[in-house]
């Protein structure tokens, strides 16, 4: 019987492979850190042996670098040694919802004709807790807490709003703030065509709901779809739901500014229109879940990514338009050399922005 | 003689961050500034509805 000490990754620490170079996803502490191949294969071989049969496995001249791996994975707390590796049994990576739909998109500009809150009604009909709306036109903050009053007299279910808003003086930090209390629902308020960047954490000791202004102009859904190490999200639900269904697409459903039912705003193709069509009817139309389980694995260099289950996805645009499990286009990142570039000025990624009218 | 049943580490842990550190965008240690564990909470969804 084998009485010493083995090798044990933590269970929320998981080893994703890329081409060139991986990652450790700390789920538990939100944390990545890129390591060596070398390091994945030998957490992937010799997990579970003592140091003794690990070091036995490479020559003698590699030991220091062994010793600098195994240092590396417990100074960092990614892994421990055991006698009772049996009482460490992996992380149940199954990602389960009961929702139909758990997140959703409104859009609204100034000739939008569809009720919201007949929307709002549907959404909460399906389920549905997570909304973002999006004014791609000039408001009044009254026009939003007259959504968030009806949500609170209904009762409804839906219990985070992110709001996208075009700035104006009533959009002030005082006031939004001011909302923030009053409104728990709200989860962040992105307000576009500001004079500067501004992040901010509107209420004290809840260091999740936010306040984002910035110099951009939101005019259109057609701003959407940027994959971001900013938008990565190294914790147990993401990272899960990344393994066996779309990291955007999943249990969404979207209602354009025209009224026009979605997988997403930036979509062509519908499913019927929401004074016509309900959201259920839409749901169930034969597919609408398309894409709802094209995971990173199958999506062309997304694969060979070690950021590719932390990471967002978007398949409204494509590198390769004609090919559904194209890279998508608004990435900047190659994980075959490493390296972030303005995914806007690659000269390879011309044609699929003219296709788009980018 | 060399033993081919023996694995090669060409690289350090160092080394694999090296191209990282060449370009700021992407650093060794990805901090999440925007969109944090929702761990503690079921009321705010866990990854970006929309990536604008």
């Amino acid at each position: 019987m084998n009485t010493l000490p083995v090798l044990k990754m933590h269970s929320n620490c998981i080893v994703v492979k890329g081409v060139n170079r991986s990652t450790i996803c700390d789920l538990q502490r939100n944390e990545v850190k890129l390591i060596p191949n070398d390091l994945e294969n030998l957490i992937k071989l010799y997990e579970g042996k003592t140091i003794e049969e690990i070091n036995s496995k490479y020559d003698t001249k590699h030991h220091v670098i062994v010793e600098e791996y195994i240092n590396f994975l417990i100074e960092h707390e990614y892994a421990f040694f055991t006698d009772t590796p049996e009482f460490y049994p992996k992380l149940n990576t199954n990602w389960f919802e009961p929702a139909e739909i758990t997140n959703a998109i409104i859009d609204i500009n100034s000739d939008t004709k569809y009720d919201v809150q007949k929307v709002l009604v549907q959404l909460d009909e399906l389920n549905c807790k997570h909304v973002q709306i999006r004014f791609f036109k000039i408001l009044k903050l009254d026009e939003i807490i007259e959504l968030l009053d009806f949500l609170n007299k209904s009762n409804s279910i839906v219990s985070s709003i992110n709001f996208v808003v075009s700035f104006t003086e009533e959009f002030s930090i005082e006031s939004v703030t001011t909302l923030f209390k009053k409104q728990p629902r709200i989860c962040s308020f992105l307000i576009y065509n500001h004079t500067e960047e501004k992040f901010i954490k509107p209420l004290q000791g809840n260091h999740i709901k936010y306040i984002q202004y910035t110099t951009k102009n939101i005019s259109s859904a057609s701003h959407c779809g940027v994959i971001s190490s900013e938008y990565f999200l190294p914790n147990v639900k993401a990272f899960t739901e990344s393994l066996q269904h779309n990291s955007c697409l999943n249990r969404k459903i979207s209602v354009d500014v025209k009224g026009n039912i979605k997988n997403c705003p930036s979509m062509t193709e519908d499913f019927g229109n929401i004074q016509e069509t309900s959201l259920s009817e839409a749901l169930h139309h034969k597919n609408f879940k398309k894409y709802w389980n094209i995971t990173k694995d199958q999506i062309e260099t997304c694969k060979d990514c070690e950021f590719k289950h932390i990471c967002t996805d978007c398949r409204a645009y494509l590198e390769n338009p004609e090919n559904q499990y194209s890279k998508p286009l608004k990435c900047g990142y190659n994980p075959y050399i490493n390296e972030w570039t303005v995914w806007s000025k690659n000269p390879l990624k011309e044609k699929a922005i003219a296709y788009y009218n980018l | 003689m060399k033993n081919n049943s023996k694995k090669v580490l060409p690289l350090t842990i160092q080394n694999a961050s090296v191209s990282e550190k060449v370009n700021k965008k992407s650093t060794t240690l990805i901090s999440i500034k925007k969109y944090q564990s929702t761990q503690n909470t079921n009321d705010i969804f866990y990854r970006p509805i929309s990536k604008l």
